[in-house]
C-alpha cells in the first residue's frame, strides 16, 4: 500500500526565527526512526541545513530556474520518502510566487504529496499577518506553528499572540542552554551521533539535552500519529 | 465559417514570428479549430520542426507556392490557414496578396483576413507600422508585442510609444508574454508544440519526462497568451460558434 509522501516546508519571513533548527532536528528525527529524509536549504550562500547533514541535503538557489527545477521537481515525487525545505527567508516570497506559477499544489495533490507549512512563529504583527497571508494563498495547505522560545520568544504582555496565528497544531522548541545548543548544532559531531550512536566511553551530552531532544521528538511523533490516523481514516472512509 | 488566412509576419528579423505562430497553432488546436500552416522560411522550415502534421514550407514569392495557399481556400476541408512569413518578406507578401486581389476579396468578404505584426523594440521595427497599415485597412489586424524576447516596446518614453501604437486606430493590441528562458530552451530542444510539452508529451504522443518546472512554466504562458488572444476576439473573428476551448490532452 503507498502511503502519502510529506513535504515539510519549514519557514518564516523573517530571519532568526529557528527555522534551520527546526529542520534539522526533523532531519534527525526521521533518521533515528529508520527513515531518510531529502533536505533541501535554499540558502544557496552559507546554508546551515546543508552543513549539519550533508549527505542528505542539496543546496537549491531557487531565484534561477535550475534551482527551481531541482527542488521542485523532486518534490512532486511520490516516492514516500519525507522531504524538509528549510525555506531561507530571503527565498521566502519566491518559493510561493514560483510554487503558484507551476502549479505545485494542484501537481502534488495528483499525485498523493502532501505539503505541510511549519511556520515559524515571532511577536511581530508582520509574522501573524504573513501567516494569515499564507492561508489565504494555501487555503487547504496544513499549517503548523512553531514556536522556537529561543530564537524568537514571543512577548509575555501579550500572551493570546500565538492563538491568533491561523492553525490547529504546533510545535514548541523550549530554549536550551548555549553549551547544549551548540552541541545540538555541531556540524562535526551530528546530533544522531552524539545522542544515539555514541561510543560506550563518549563523555556525557551537555545537561539538558536529552529532555529537549525528547521532548521535541515526542511531538513530532504525535504529529505524525495523527497524520497517520488521518491517513487511515481516508483509507477506509 | 468563411476561410481564413491568418498572416504572422514582421520586416524585421529575430522578434519571434514564430514563437507566435506557434502560440496561435496551440491556442487555435485548443478551441477544436483545424488549421493548416505553410512555412516560408524555405529551405529551413522552424514552424515545420514543431507542428510537421500541419505545415507545409512554401515560397510566397512563387506564384506556384501562392497557388497552392490562395487557390484551395475555398476547397480544403481546413478553413484556417496560418502563414508564418519569414524575416524581411512582411511588405513583399502583402504587396502579392493586393496584386493577385485576395485584399480586395477579403474587403468583399469572401475571406477573412487577420494579419499579426509582430514588432521588435527599434524605431526601424516600430516604423514597419506605418508601412504595413495600408495593406491592412480590410484585415483584422494585431500588433504583436512580444516579450518572449524581453523587449520594453519603448514604454519608457511615451512619445515614441504613442507616435507608433496610436498611429493606426483599428489595430488590436496583443502581449504576449515573457517564457522563463530554460523553459523556451527545452521546448525548442523536444521539437514539439508547446501544449504537447505542457502535457508531458513526445511529439509521438508517448509519455516524455519533461522538468514539472519548465511544464508548469509553458502552462501558465499557454494560459496568459490565450487570454490575450481571447480578448483580441480571435476566435470570434473567425466566426467560429458554440465550439469551446478542449480539454488539455493528456494522451494522444
Amino acid at each position: 500500500m503507498m502511503h502519502r509522501t510529506y513535504v515539510y516546508i519549514v519557514c518564516s519571513p523573517h530571519p532568526r526565527v529557528g527555522t534551520t533548527l527546526t529542520a534539522s532536528l526533523l532531519t534527525t528525527y526521521f533518521q533515528v526512526t529508520g527513515r531518510q529524509a531529502v533536505g533541501f536549504d535554499t540558502n544557496p550562500y552559507d546554508g546551515d541545513l546543508a552543513r549539519l547533514h550533508p549527505q542528505t541535503t542539496r543546496i537549491v538557489d531557487i531565484a534561477a530556474t535550475r534551482g527551481q527545477i531541482e527542488l521542485f521537481d523532486s518534490l512532486v515525487v511520490a516516492d514516500e520518502k519525507p522531504k524538509i525545505v528549510d525555506l531561507w527567508h530571503p527565498a521566502y516570497r519566491r518559493f510561493f510566487a514560483v510554487a503558484g506559477e507551476v502549479g505545485f499544489l494542484e501537481e502534488a495533490g495528483r499525485v498523493g504529496v502532501v505539503p505541510i507549512l511549519l511556520y515559524h512563529a515571532d511577536a511581530s504583527q508582520k509574522a501573524l499577518q504573513a501567516c494569515h497571508d499564507l492561508e489565504a494563498l494555501w487555503p487547504d495547505v496544513e499549517i503548523a506553528i512553531v514556536s522556537n522560545e529561543g530564537a524568537a520568544p514571543l512577548d509575555p504582555a501579550h500572551p493570546g499572540h500565538l492563538s491568533r496565528f491561523p492553525a490547529e497544531h504546533g510545535f514548541r522548541i523550549p530554549p536550551l542552554s548555549p553549551e547544549a545548543l551548540a552541541a545540538a548544532t555541531d556540524p562535526d559531531i551530528p546530533l544522531k551521533e552524539l545522542l544515539w550512536d555514541a561510543p560506550d566511553d563518549a563523555p556525557p551530552p551537555a545537561d539538558g539535552l536529552i529532555d529537549w531532544v525528547e521532548g521535541i521528538f515526542a511531538q513530532f511523533r504525535a504529529f505524525e500519529l495523527r497524520h497517520a490516523l488521518q491517513e487511515t481514516r481516508y483509507l477506509w472512509g | 465559417m468563411k476561410p481564413a488566412v491568418i498572416l504572422v509576419g514582421a520586416d524585421k528579423g529575430g522578434v519571434g514570428k514564430t514563437t507566435v505562430s506557434r502560440a496561435i497553432l496551440d491556442y487555435l488546436d485548443e478551441h477544436n479549430i483545424p488549421t493548416r500552416a505553410f512555412d516560408t522560411e524555405t529551405p529551413r522550415g522552424t514552424l515545420h520542426r514543431f507542428h510537421p502534421d500541419i505545415t507545409e514550407i512554401v515560397d510566397v514569392t512563387h506564384t506556384s507556392d501562392q497557388m497552392r495557399i490562395l487557390d484551395t481556400l475555398e476547397d480544403s476541408a481546413v478553413k484556417v490557414s496560418l502563414i508564418d512569413v519569414r524575416a524581411g518578406q512582411l511588405s513583399t507578401t502583402l504587396r502579392a496578396l493586393r496584386d493577385i486581389g485576395f485584399l480586395d476579396a477579403a474587403k468583399e468578404g469572401e475571406f477573412t483576413f487577420m494579419l499579426f505584426h509582430i514588432l521588435g523594440s527599434s524605431i526601424a521595427s516600430l516604423d514597419e507600422i506605418a508601412e504595413t497599415a495600408p495593406f491592412a485597412t480590410d484585415a483584422h489586424y494585431y500588433l504583436v508585442k512580444n516579450y518572449v524576447n524581453d523587449s520594453t516596446f519603448f514604454e519608457w518614453d511615451p512619445k515614441t510609444y504613442k507616435d507608433h501604437f496610436e498611429t493606426v486606430k483599428s489595430a488590436t493590441d496583443i502581449t504576449i508574454p515573457k517564457l522563463d528562458e530554460l523553459a523556451y530552451e527545452q521546448v525548442d530542444l523536444a521539437a514539439v508544440p508547446f501544449a504537447t510539452f505542457r502535457d508531458n508529451r513526445t511529439a509521438d504522443g508517448d509519455q516524455a519526462s519533461y522538468s514539472f518546472v519548465l511544464r508548469g512554466y509553458v502552462r501558465t504562458w499557454l494560459r496568459n497568451v490565450s487570454e490575450e488572444l481571447d480578448s483580441a476576439g480571435v476566435v470570434q473573428t473567425l466566426g467560429v460558434k458554440g465550439k469551446g476551448k478542449s480539454k488539455p490532452k493528456s494522451k494522444k
